[in-house]
């Protein structure tokens, strides 16, 4: 199972949308294009759009974790936008919201960035 | 007339001994394992048969994608071989390993690409050249190389068509090697890793903990050799017992790795903090400060008190442990008090107790339970796991056999996808 990563910048900042499952096998390559945005530089914000994830794992989990660190560092907000009804159970039975900034739509979370 | 047959006669008997020199390098080549005897020995007859001055062998190296002497036998060979490295396109055995084409020269002096500068160092005078590619399939791993015919004359294409059936043995060498390497390599990784096995399993508590009024029982069995699952019974005091579950993110070394630096900061922080909830901040703390990739471990720790009965319970991000009540129901604990542990610095946890009646079991686990997979790619889930909970004996080695048999039976023979940890705890009636 391959995960399709789509990239776009928008005024806001950077937005990264992950379809497909984000497991030990994917997560490595959403790693990458995550590092390319960090690379690139130049956003304030950084949105990951779940809504196309299935299911995502542990080592899914760990990149989002990487991301949100790294984020810290360079002064970057990261928002997790739309996560689908299993990811978001995932996230909510491992008290994830206390972590992550979790949003029900790419409206709300433009809110305030 | 009769001149014309005899020289016919010695043309084909020379051909003969030719080709037969195919056949003694065929036999150099299963005759050892060792590349370098058998390549040494392979150009030693390809000099002699090809009545050539000078031989030599060169092999791409993988790490520099530059082409190093591997054989060098001639008046000179000795310090090309210490001496001389060619990139790839330069010098004529650049140009073939770049082209993958050979070369017949009559006189290398006429090829623009040839490089004189050896010749000038060494007092030598390449005249006549064959270079031929070393291919396996279409990849190139070296060239070889014959050097002025000690007759004088250039060679010719029936010198040009011997010495690539001969430098084509030589290429299966140079692969052979290179396979039988890989795979001691591998097997060395796979002595290693059963190894590290051994060492995790050592990690692991060797005997469930006697303590009064409770029994206990656990099962472990990684995904693959080593895992980051993880449990431990800490004797406190007389009283009192920790009991640890985790489950780090990924899979194999790297969890393997960390699972071994968190056990042992538990355990010490377990007798240091004086309450379930402060060691898993603290625990959080010293994790989020060495944080690499995002790294991070779910974690359940509970402090049992047998005295009293009280289970304290503090839950990092882990699942819920399971009480199967005297009256035969289920239901589930301390849900998380708290995030993942290692994600972020300064995390606060919340505990909760509960009192164990006589007959009660809790039932930890990691997700390699509940997400058992077969091999119609349904889950175990919880109304199953539950279900059996309900249904068995509440004596938790008898309670752990009957989820791990009944996992077992349910997954059939799909891979196990991830690694598996059951701890039950029983309150003796």
């Amino acid at each position: 199972m391959k995960v399709e990563i789509i990239t776009e910048k928008i005024s806001a900042g950077t937005v990264v949308k992950l379809i497909g499952d984000v497991d030990m096998n994917t997560s490595p390559d959403v790693r990458t294009s995550i590092a390319e945005v960090f690379k690139t530089g130049g956003s304030k914000a950084l949105l990951i759009n779940l809504s196309g994830v299935r299911y995502m794992d542990s080592s899914g989990i760990a990149t989002l974790v990487e991301t949100m660190q790294n984020c810290m560092k360079q002064g970057m907000k990261l928002r997790l936008v739309e996560p689908s009804p299993s990811v978001r159970d995932v996230f909510e039975l491992a008290r994830l919201s206390s972590i992550f900034q979790i949003f029900p739509s790419m409206n709300d979370a433009l809110n305030g960035i | 007339m009769a001149m014309e047959k005899k020289n016919e006669i010695a043309r084909l008997k020379s051909k003969i001994k030719r080709l037969s020199s195919l056949v003694d390098v065929n036999e150099v080549i299963s005759s050892s394992l060792d590349v370098d005897t058998i390549l040494e020995n392979v150009m030693t007859i390809s000099k002699k048969v090809m009545n050539a001055d000078a031989s030599s062998l060169m092999r791409i190296d993988p790490q520099t994608n530059e082409l190093i002497y591997q054989v060098a036998q001639g008046s000179v060979g000795e310090k090309l071989k210490k001496e001389v490295r060619l990139k790839m396109g330069q010098g004529i055995a650049g140009t073939v390993a770049e082209e993958g084409k050979p070369l017949l020269l009559e006189d290398a002096y006429d090829h623009p690409k040839f490089f004189r500068g050896n010749d000038e160092k060494t007092g030598y005078r390449t005249k006549s050249m064959i270079t031929v590619p070393l291919k396996v399939g279409d990849r190139i791993t070296g060239v070889a190389q014959v050097i002025n015919r000690l007759d004088g004359k250039p060679f010719d294409t029936d010198d040009l068509e011997l010495f690539q059936a001969l430098s084509s043995m030589a290429a299966i060498a140079l692969e052979n090697a290179r396979m039988h390497q890989s795979l001691m390599e591998k097997q060395r990784l796979v002595k290693d890793m059963e190894f590290a096995r051994t060492v995790q399993e050592s990690f692991l508590p060797q005997q469930a903990p006697e303590v009064r009024n409770f029994s206990f029982s656990a099962h472990y069995t990684p995904a693959l050799e080593v895992g980051g699952d993880f449990y431990d019974f800490i004797s406190l005091d007389v009283d009192r017992t920790g009991i640890v579950i985790g489950d780090v993110s990924g899979k194999g070394v790297p969890a393997a790795l960390y699972m071994a630096k968190l056990g042992s900061d538990m355990r010490t922080l377990a007798f240091t903090e004086k309450v379930p909830a402060a060691a898993l901040a603290r625990l959080n703390d010293l994790l989020a400060a060495r944080s690499r990739r995002g790294m991070f471990a779910t974690l359940l720790y509970l402090e049992l008190d047998a005295n009293s009965r009280t289970l304290v319970m503090a839950n990092a991000g882990h699942l819920p442990p399971i009480i199967k009540k005297a009256d035969g129901s289920v239901a589930r604990l301390a849900g998380a008090g708290g995030a993942p542990l290692g994600m972020l610095n300064g995390m606060k946890f919340t505990q909760e107790s509960v009192t164990l009646a006589p007959g009660e079991t809790v039932v930890l686990y990691t997700d390699g339970i509940v997400e058992a997979m077969n091999a119609r790619e349904e889950l175990y889930g919880y109304e199953r796991f539950e279900a059996l909970i309900a249904s068995s004996p509440a004596d938790p080695s008898v309670l752990k056999k009957a989820i791990i048999d009944e996992v077992n039976r349910f997954t059939g023979l799909s891979p196990q996808h991830d690694d598996m940890t059951l701890v039950c705890l029983g309150a003796l009636k």
